[in-house]
């Protein structure tokens, strides 16, 4: 995002069927994936909980994307919808997820959600790969190292020999910054923070255009987790993956994101870029989560936090979801969901927010009378 | 020996920490030659510090520094292999069961997990009971509901006559820790030890829990020992601060003054690494300086125990324990580029030629460099 430059607005309309990318320029900088209006259910019928509703989202080529939220609120399930991992009772209901693919005459997008199996197969780890929170659940205990990386390798490129597998095992780790006579290791023989590196290795290994990782540092400490991120930010600038990077921590997509996108109650309630966000945060939720965690450095300002607690998902309020924690709620707030509001009419820099807040302000004429009293106290 | 830690604090200190060390023995298998090996783990070593009533102190460090088994150590669920542990200035007599449970209901711990802590088939009524009943702070069963209602109302727990009969699934995560809380405080200790107690929930909860633990320490004048990894909620919630590495502590001293003018090379690491916002939408956040891994705890390094990893580290930090060095009064390092006001074991620093400076000033912040 910061190296290349952006795409129309997010909500600009495109074609299907159509090619997006002309076929004389496979331009590097571009679309990556688009997530439509994705709804995803836990369990059909009146009891259903909708734990990813209406969302959208854009990912370009390169492009670090920050995916912040209270547990709960549909981040991991947004993440396991655009890879397809998604087990039952989780159903994808509505939407789409279009993945744009790298190259001339290469068509149009391709909707992930309606790949076949053997076409699923090419997409995962190839085009999209995924590290997971826990790497020692996620890495094969009786197995060493070496084998679990060269498994992709031996299942996605049949043709490569043995040992140019080893070879490229043993250049993936040393690419990860984990020396190479941890080859023969097993995952109970390193450090939690080389597990992690181990994780992103594999998910490497075929040279993915994006990675969704799945809150990869939070079991790690405040040191190694930093050493990941800049490991991971190093390989970035090299290889020109664009990732997806999901965790509660707001305070380190700042540090890391180019654009971050703030998810309540299923829904992405506001999106923008990182330093933005910071100053410029829009939605009352937002505003809540920066008030939330101290700084360390700068003067000592005063925490605000959030009042009252995560929505329950099977019972969510109507309107915005997040009205009965907002001290600046309104009626309207109470009976509809707020529209998807642009902030940066330039088109240069992305920043939608749905809040009434922002839709009012910004001159598109509320749907009905609006009463603009504020909400009485808070909890 | 170290000198205890001792701030200009208000009063008596609750809890003086004398030369604390523990150690575990762990027995490891080779399964290649079947041999069993015993070794020794250095979680904690001679560490002294002092807690004060109506004062949050925290104890931070990244996971494996032996912040936890201070915490254990000072509830007595682990015991000392050296060094006291003395609560107004008196060691319990660990033979004697009642000594230790009445030292224990003095000094109460709340554990990270609340999804642990929490026995899932038990009321809150009955977790919060277990305690009055064991410490006999009440007579009768309509005593102990009584009670329970005033604790829960103490931690925000309301409507508390609807949450006193909820089985724990059925609370969120701060709620659990509320009623954690609620069963630390039940039988009005002095002390608290809060291991972690908010890195298992919610950032937009985090803060009430920290505001409510907050409330009792100046309500109730209780000393709490606020374990963490979080330097920049230590930073907002503690008077002092304790940076322990591989078992030691490093560096002491008023938070704000470690927090903005760290001395210790560890603390400054500790501090680059550690999400910094503001610097971020500035554009000064900078490089994180001298990474690498945490030692091993069963061969610690010798003399410095940062010393493998410290851009600065001379000859003598590999050779030599640092004794602590008084920055100012309330703010001490042990380091040994601090070398020039030995406050303590000023034998071992004149044996050894005097250590050549690298951080200019004492006070100024390496981390306004550049």
């Amino acid at each position: 995002m910061l190296t290349a430059p952006e795409p129309p607005g997010h909500a600009a309309p495109v074609e299907t069927g159509g090619a997006l990318t002309p076929a004389t320029t496979p331009a590097p900088a571009g679309l990556l994936l688009e997530v439509r209006g994705l709804c995803v259910d836990y369990g059909a019928g009146p009891g259903a909980v909708h734990a990813v509703d209406q969302v959208d989202l854009v990912i370009n080529r390169g492009e670090a994307l920050g995916i912040a939220g209270e547990s709960g609120s549909g981040k991991s399930t947004l993440a396991h919808a655009i890879t397809r991992l998604l087990r039952p009772p989780a159903e994808v209901t509505r939407g789409q997820v279009l993945y744009h693919q790298r190259g001339p005459g290469t068509g149009g997008p391709v909707d992930v959600l309606t790949l076949s199996k053997s076409q699923l197969r090419r997409y995962r780890w190839e085009q999209v790969a995924v590290v997971f929170q826990s790497a020692m659940n996620a890495l094969n205990p009786v197995i060493d190292v070496r084998s679990q990386l060269t498994d992709a390798l031996r299942t996605h490129r049949p043709s490569m020999s043995r040992s140019a597998r080893r070879a490229r095992a043993a250049e993936l780790l040393d690419m990860v910054g984990v020396s190479g006579d941890r080859l023969r290791s097993f995952p109970h023989e390193l450090s939690g923070g080389m597990r992690q590196r181990v994780m992103i290795a594999m998910a490497l290994a075929l040279g993915p255009d994006l990675v969704v990782m799945d809150e990869p540092t939070t079991a790690l400490d405040v040191v190694t987790q930093r050493q990941i991120l800049e490991k991971i930010e190093e390989l970035r600038a090299e290889f020109g993956f664009a990732y997806v990077f999901i965790t509660h921590d707001l305070s380190l997509l700042i540090d890391t994101a180019d654009t971050i996108a703030i998810m309540y109650a299923g829904r992405v309630v506001e999106v923008a870029p990182a330093k933005r966000l910071y100053i410029r945060p829009a939605h009352p939720y937002s505003r809540g989560l920066l008030g939330s965690f101290p700084a360390l450095t700068g003067p000592r300002r005063e925490l605000t936090g959030i009042p009252g607690s995560p929505p329950d998902l099977r019972a969510l309020p109507v309107g915005c979801p997040f009205a009965p924690r907002c001290g600046q709620a309104m009626d309207i707030c109470r009976t509809s969901y707020p529209p998807s509001t642009s902030l940066a009419p330039t088109g240069e820099e992305r920043h939608l927010v749905s809040c009434w807040l922002s839709a009012q302000s910004a001159g598109s004429p509320p749907s009905h009378n609006v009463n603009y009293r504020r909400a009485e106290g808070n909890r | 020996m170290t000198e205890p830690d001792r701030p200009d604090g208000p009063g008596e200190a609750l809890i003086r920490v004398n030369g604390l060390t523990k150690h575990y023995t762990v027995r490891a298998r080779n399964l290649r030659s079947l041999a069993t090996r015993r070794s020794i783990v250095h979680a904690v070593d001679d560490i002294s510090f002092e807690l004060f009533p109506g004062t949050c102190i925290a104890l931070v460090g990244e996971s494996g520094s032996g912040k936890s088994t201070v915490g254990r150590v000072l509830t007595y669920l682990d015991r000392p292999t050296s060094g006291e542990v003395l609560l107004r200035g008196k060691a319990p007599n660990l033979k004697k069961r009642s000594e230790v449970r009445n030292y224990r209901s003095q000094v109460q711990l709340i554990l990270q997990d609340p999804y642990a802590s929490l026995n899932p088939v038990h009321t809150v009524a009955y977790h919060l009971e277990r305690p009055l009943r064991i410490h006999d702070m009440v007579k009768s069963k309509s005593e102990a509901r009584a009670t329970i209602i005033r604790l829960l109302e103490e931690v925000h727990l309301t409507p508390a006559a609807q949450v006193i009969d909820k089985l724990p699934h059925e609370l969120s995560g701060g709620q659990r820790q509320r009623v954690a809380i609620a069963r630390a405080v039940a039988v009005q200790p002095s002390v608290l030890v809060a291991d972690e107690p908010v890195s298992m929930l919610d950032v937009s909860v985090r803060l009430s829990i920290l505001n409510l633990l907050n409330e009792l320490v100046t309500k109730s004048r209780l000393a709490l020992l606020y374990i963490t990894h979080d330097i920049a909620s230590a930073r907002y919630f503690a008077e002092r601060l304790l940076v322990m590495y591989a078992g030691e502590i490093l560096e002491s001293g008023p938070s704000e003054e470690v927090t903005q003018s760290p001395a210790h090379p560890y603390t400054q690491l500790l501090i680059s690494a550690a999400p910094d916002p503001d610097a971020s939408a500035r554009g000064t956040r900078r490089k994180m300086r001298a990474p690498g891994e945490n030692p091993s705890l069963i061969a610690p390094p010798s003399g410095c125990r940062f010393h493998p990893r410290c851009p600065h580290a001379m000859d003598i930090c590999a050779k030599s324990r640092p004794p602590r060095f008084q920055i100012n009064d309330s703010h001490w390092t042990s380091c040994w580029l601090f070398g020039d006001t030995p406050q303590t074991q000023p034998g071992a620093a004149a044996e050894l030629p005097a250590p050549q400076k690298k951080v200019t000033k004492t006070t100024g912040s390496t981390r306004d460099e550049q």
